[in-house]
């Protein structure tokens, strides 16, 4: 009797494993056709890789030794990429928290403002923030100043969306005691929601501060400003020797931002 | 008072004990000032006065260049959808740079996770390197890796697929490394106590613990994959980002408002598509 049932458990995991077995074949499948189409249209195939590391490797032997005479002069533009992601983090800040509590269904006065909301944030957010900057730069000229505004609309949209899902997530008993106790709609957010959701939004801000450095060091290449611009006119003038040292302060600029993430990130959870 | 009257509960009274209350509340969420705090928050604020300075930010520019910037949009007015047609093979070129990058990475970085996580590595000399390795290839962004690829092989979508590739192996390299340091080793050490060999060990007990934020890393980079192909383009690694930077540096607004009609839509879908996969595996 036992011995039926233990074969018909047994088989019943071998069932079930011969039907994941067959899920696992056909997405890899699926998966393996994709590639293929992709590699053909994307030009992607081993011989072409072959044949460019040589000029890789080429271009790579170009760029050595650094030249490190031109770090004083690199310092002016390195400062500018790091304030325009400092400012380009604050900014939003001030304007994704409002749009945050309009987001979320928990907070929204209505339910239409909510939709709205977050079709305008969601719009902010799809936008990558190089974009904005090319047409901020055609509109007000060159400079970090376009690039802040860039990264501030994009981050907007990143920072609302993170702010609302935390806001959404808040447990809704707190929200319901306050009600019951009759506090107004501004206490609940200031008491009950607000200590609830802040360290997770720190830690987003956080997330995005280190997000814009890394997106700043780029906007350069639509002439707003900073590193990149300085790294962009090198290779546009063959100094790769120059090249290769901005992008070493390029690298060690970010991991010690991302260590100063984390650092701050500890101490708030 | 009528309330009190009505021998009900004093209201005024009830006011100024929800005041105090709310006074108090508000005392104890406001962190007090000591010399320390002072010192950081000067500090702070000089940080942001040099920054406001050096990226000469002024109200006064906004206001100047606002009709600028109408301008620019009354010019993008309205959208060319006769350029649709053209723009159809460059977002499924697009499409096809993040797909590619995205699935050669995830397998490249797969073993270089298992190499890098302190807790599967064969030895520290083994580890450190490939940290190192995998910390130099995230250390700047694709659009960097992708402009010294285009110097290197040439324009096209080639260069900025290696560009994707590389960046990817980074981020994903060091997160699944790190997945893998959290997995749970009660599992492994009663697998090794039962005397399975070091492979099936990390066959059956470490890799399903490990598969499912994997797929999800896998899926997220996808959708950030397809998003940066879309900016490769501007450096000249093809796709519709090509077309979108090259119709407004040639001042075709009305087909660049297409081009980025089309790309945020692109850019949705594939948000959509990856939300609803994500939700199927996890």
């Amino acid at each position: 009797m036992t011995d039926a049932v233990a074969a018909g458990m047994f088989d019943a995991v071998m069932e079930q494993r011969r039907a994941s077995r067959r899920q696992v074949l056909i997405i890899g499948s699926i998966i393996i056709v994709l590639g293929l189409w992709s590699a053909w249209g994307a030009e992607f195939n081993l011989a072409k890789l072959a044949m460019g590391m040589p000029a890789f490797f080429d271009l790579f032997a170009r760029m050595m030794p650094p030249d490190l005479s031109v770090i004083p002069g690199l310092m002016g533009p390195m400062i500018e990429t790091l304030e325009m992601a400092l400012l380009g983090t604050t900014i939003p800040i001030f304007f994704a928290l409002p749009l945050a509590f309009l987001c979320a269904v928990n907070t929204s006065p209505y339910p239409v403002v909510s939709v709205f909301a977050r079709l305008l944030v969601g719009a902010f957010r799809t936008v990558p923030e190089l974009i904005w900057a090319m047409v901020l730069v055609t509109a007000v000229g060159l400079g970090p100043f376009p690039g802040v505004i860039a990264l501030t609309l994009h981050s907007i949209g990143g920072l609302g969306k993170f702010y609302y899902e935390a806001i959404e997530s808040t447990d809704p008993g707190i929200i319901e005691a306050m009600e019951a106790a009759g506090a107004s709609r501004f206490k609940v957010i200031w008491f009950g929601i607000m200590p609830n959701v802040l360290p997770v939004m720190m830690s987003s801000t956080l997330f995005y501060w280190e997000y814009n450095n890394r997106a700043s060091t780029v906007l350069g290449l639509v002439g707003a400003g900073g590193i990149g611009l300085a790294l962009t006119h090198a290779l546009q003038d063959f100094r790769y020797q120059e090249v290769i040292t901005c992008l070493i302060l390029i690298v060690l600029i970010l991991v010690v931002i991302d260590r100063i993430s984390a650092f701050l990130r500890a101490r708030i959870i | 008072m009528r309330s009190s009257e009505h021998g009900l509960y004093d209201v005024s009274k009830s006011n100024s004990a929800e005041q105090a209350i709310t006074e108090a509340m508000l005392q104890a969420s406001s962190p007090k000032l000591t010399p320390m705090r002072m010192l950081i928050l000067a500090i702070v604020a000089a940080i942001y006065w040099a920054s406001i300075q050096g990226t000469e930010i002024s109200l006064n520019d906004i206001i100047t260049g606002m009709p600028a910037i109408f301008d620019l949009l009354s010019q993008m007015f309205p959208p060319d959808w006769g350029y649709l047609k053209e723009l159809l093979p460059r977002v499924i070129e697009t499409l096809q740079i993040g797909i590619i990058a995205t699935i050669i990475a995830s397998i490249l970085s797969l073993p270089l996770a298992f190499l890098a996580a302190k807790n599967v590595s064969p030895h520290p000399l083994i580890y450190i390197p490939i940290r190192f390795f995998l910390t130099v290839c995230r250390g700047v962004s694709e659009i960097i890796w992708a402009l010294l690829f285009v110097v290197a092989v040439g324009l096209g979508p080639f260069a900025g697929v290696i560009a994707l590739i590389i960046y990817c192996v980074g981020v994903i390299g060091k997160l699944l490394a790190e997945a893998v340091e959290a997995v749970d080793p009660g599992p492994l050490e009663a697998m090794e106590a039962a005397g399975a060999s070091r492979w099936k060990v990390f066959l059956y007990g470490a890799w399903p613990q490990v598969l499912p934020l994997y797929l999800s890393y896998c899926l997220y980079y996808w959708d950030h994959n397809t998003r940066q192909a879309v900016v490769l383009g501007f450096v000249g690694a093809g796709g519709v980002g090509y077309a979108l930077f090259f119709n407004i540096s040639t001042y075709y607004f009305e087909k660049a408002m297409m081009a980025m009609i089309v790309l945020i839509l692109m850019i949705v879908i594939i948000d959509r598509f990856c939300l609803f996969l994500r939700q199927r595996i996890i």
